[in-house]
């Protein structure tokens, strides 16, 4: 037990926990690439096919 | 020895059946893209959910070789990966959702300086309780839970 103490602490004093795991830069990553995309693609369907 | 033990990741049924469903219809109203009125922007959004169904992986697993607890969130590309020391955790607790006590739970990690960090957002208790108890048995660390 006291070695198991011993090795815990000298890592979870250096440790600092990590933000939460989302924020807005996360949803932008997920979110804007396949927007863009099929945007960018409907609107050459539109312009190259024509309606 | 496995390299590594998943103890949640986001169901590949649900992901094959209900992504592949709506990607097949946006592929073929984009066919007949020229030829009907389905609004764009509705297109695109349908797209959107389709391709995220289909293709955003999320998973939280247990890294033996480093001895560190991954969660990852992929989709395509690796979007972010959080690596956490396993011999940092302190402690592992298993807290009721404030609004739905009986029906959800979150797995919250403790680390030595009283600091709480949420592992996995809140899902249903069963899964919760399993999450916290595997995590338990795998790295020896004492889960406490709310009863």
């Amino acid at each position: 037990m006291p070695e198991r103490q011993d090795n815990s602490s000298d890592t979870s004093r250096g440790f600092t926990p990590p933000p939460p795991f989302y924020n807005t830069a996360i949803f932008a990553r997920l979110i804007l690439p396949p927007v863009i995309g099929l945007s960018i693609l409907a609107l050459l369907i539109r312009y190259i096919i024509g309606a | 020895m496995e390299k590594k033990t998943t103890l949640w990741r986001n169901n590949r049924f649900i992901s094959w059946f209900f992504g592949g469903f709506i990607l097949i219809v946006v592929a073929m109203n984009g066919y007949f893209l020229d030829t009907n009125d389905f609004p764009i922007p509705a297109w695109v959004a349908l797209g959107t959910l389709g391709y995220l169904l289909f293709f955003a992986r999320h998973e939280i697993y247990l890294d033996h070789e480093k001895n560190e607890l991954v969660r990852r969130l992929r989709c395509f590309y690796l979007i972010k990966e959080q690596r956490i020391p396993v011999e940092a955790i302190e402690s592992i607790e298993l807290s009721q959702d404030k609004l739905q006590p009986r029906k959800k739970g979150a797995v919250n990690l403790i680390f030595a300086n009283g600091k709480q960090f949420n592992l996995s957002g809140t899902s249903p208790l069963y899964k919760a309780s399993k999450i916290a108890r595997q995590l338990g048995e795998l790295t020896g660390k004492p889960v406490k839970s709310f009863n």
